[in-house]
């Protein structure tokens, strides 16, 4: 039932009234029903927000994200029962075979660069640097011991940003490209917890400070989707804008093909999740289908 | 949209006044009007849902009537007296909104 998104950029104060968002701004009071929200991203840090709204968004599963003074994203809200099931679900997560997570891993890693692929045609890029994507492809080993997705992420993102570029260099360009990834991220985090799976416990990712490696396991083939807007938007101009970063938080509303349907990449996450649980249980990877990268359709603000 | 036209004659309707309107508010109305409420569905079936959810909280007596119409349409209202309120102007089918 959900599809909007919120942007809270001047409220002065957020809380609930019979179920509705309700935000005070210049003595004016907007009502928002709250089954209709999707996406909340608070950005004026002087906000004040009641406990009864936090524990309602808490309780919809309504993706909450918190931004710092300089507009990074730093918290978001979940609920500590996110699903009816919740026990029985994680401990078949604990359970879940190390063959079958590496497995499922190696396929993400072999979709990630698929999507690569997928871009960099979609932006005609050269030839010669999309075969050696295919070659890595081919070499991908069980569990990618050889760290393909590394070397292919290299050449991509030199091929599509230019020869200079690295990720850790702090331009623009990186700027929104963080920004991006982390509301995909919270958006894979926030569908992970509502299905009941517990975030930590991951498929690859191990390291010790990461709360949502398993949001940063499968969100691997959706990244892409990301580049390929700032490609297009953001390499042409020299700042990352406040424009910019509400078109990225916007992508949430793009319409994307999943199983040869049209459909909010929202709701592509939710169905790729359950597809990921699905996998688990039937042990069957012919089940698992991922979302077609260039055959994103951007909203329109 | 939802009109209605509820007795107010004794404690017990006004109650049930009261609960009806609540509830409308809970399912995510709003008002456009004394009496007239509204509120944006996405698509067909969630209009079907919606009005199925009234069904089960209608008070008992009085004048309550459904009316589906298009976002388009709805757009269309000519406002002759007075203006939309600010919460109408915010409200509608995009789907990102800033505050």
């Amino acid at each position: 039932m959900s599809w909007k998104t919120i942007i809270i950029k001047d409220g002065e104060r957020v809380s609930l009234f019979l179920n509705n968002f309700v935000v005070e701004n210049n003595n004016m009071k907007y009502h928002i029903p709250l089954d209709d929200i999707n996406a909340i991203l608070f950005e004026n840090y002087k906000t004040t927000i009641t406990t009864r709204i936090i524990n309602k968004l808490a309780e919809k599963k309504i993706l909450t994200i918190i931004c710092d003074v300089d507009f990074k994203p730093i918290s978001i809200i979940q609920p500590i029962e996110a699903n009816h099931m919740q026990l029985r679900i994680i401990n078949n997560q604990l359970e879940w075979n190390k063959e079958d997570k590496l497995y499922l891993w190696t396929q993400i890693v072999r979709q990630k660069i698929e999507a690569q692929i997928d871009i960099l045609k979609l932006n005609l890029k050269d030839i010669n640097k999309i075969q050696l994507l295919y070659n890595y492809i081919e070499e991908l080993q069980f569990s990618d011991v050889t760290n393909r997705e590394g070397h292919a992420a290299k050449v991509y993102f030199k091929e599509l940003y230019g020869h200079d570029f690295t990720r850790d260099k702090e331009n623009h360009i990186n700027a929104a490209l963080n920004f991006g990834y982390t509301i995909l991220r919270h958006a894979f985090a926030r569908t992970i917890v509502s299905k009941g799976l517990h975030p930590s416990i991951a498929l690859f990712h191990h390291n010790m400070y990461n709360a949502f490696a398993l949001a940063d396991d499968l969100m691997e083939p959706f990244r892409p989707i990301v580049d390929n807007y700032v490609y297009k938007n953001v390499m042409n101009i020299d700042y990352f804008s406040r424009a910019t970063k509400l078109e990225l938080v916007n992508l949430l509303n793009s319409k994307i093909t999943f199983r040869d349907t049209k459909i909010y990449l929202t709701n592509a996450i939710e169905k790729y999740v359950d597809l990921i649980i699905n996998y688990f249980d039937t042990k069957d990877i012919s089940n698992l289908f991922y979302p077609i990268i260039s055959s994103v359709e951007y909203y329109e603000l | 949209m939802v009109f209605y036209d509820l007795p107010f004659d004794t404690k017990q309707n006004v109650r049930s006044y009261n609960t009806f309107r609540n509830n409308l508010f809970k399912e995510g109305f709003h008002m456009m009007q004394y009496s007239i409420y509204s509120k944006v569905c996405y698509n067909k079936e969630s209009v079907d849902f919606v009005i199925k959810r009234i069904n089960k909280f209608l008070p008992k007596l009085g004048n309550v009537r459904f009316l589906t119409i298009t976002e388009k349409q709805y757009q269309n209202i000519k406002v002759v007296v007075g203006k939309k309120s600010n919460e109408e102007l915010i409200i509608d089918d995009r789907r990102l909104i800033e505050i």
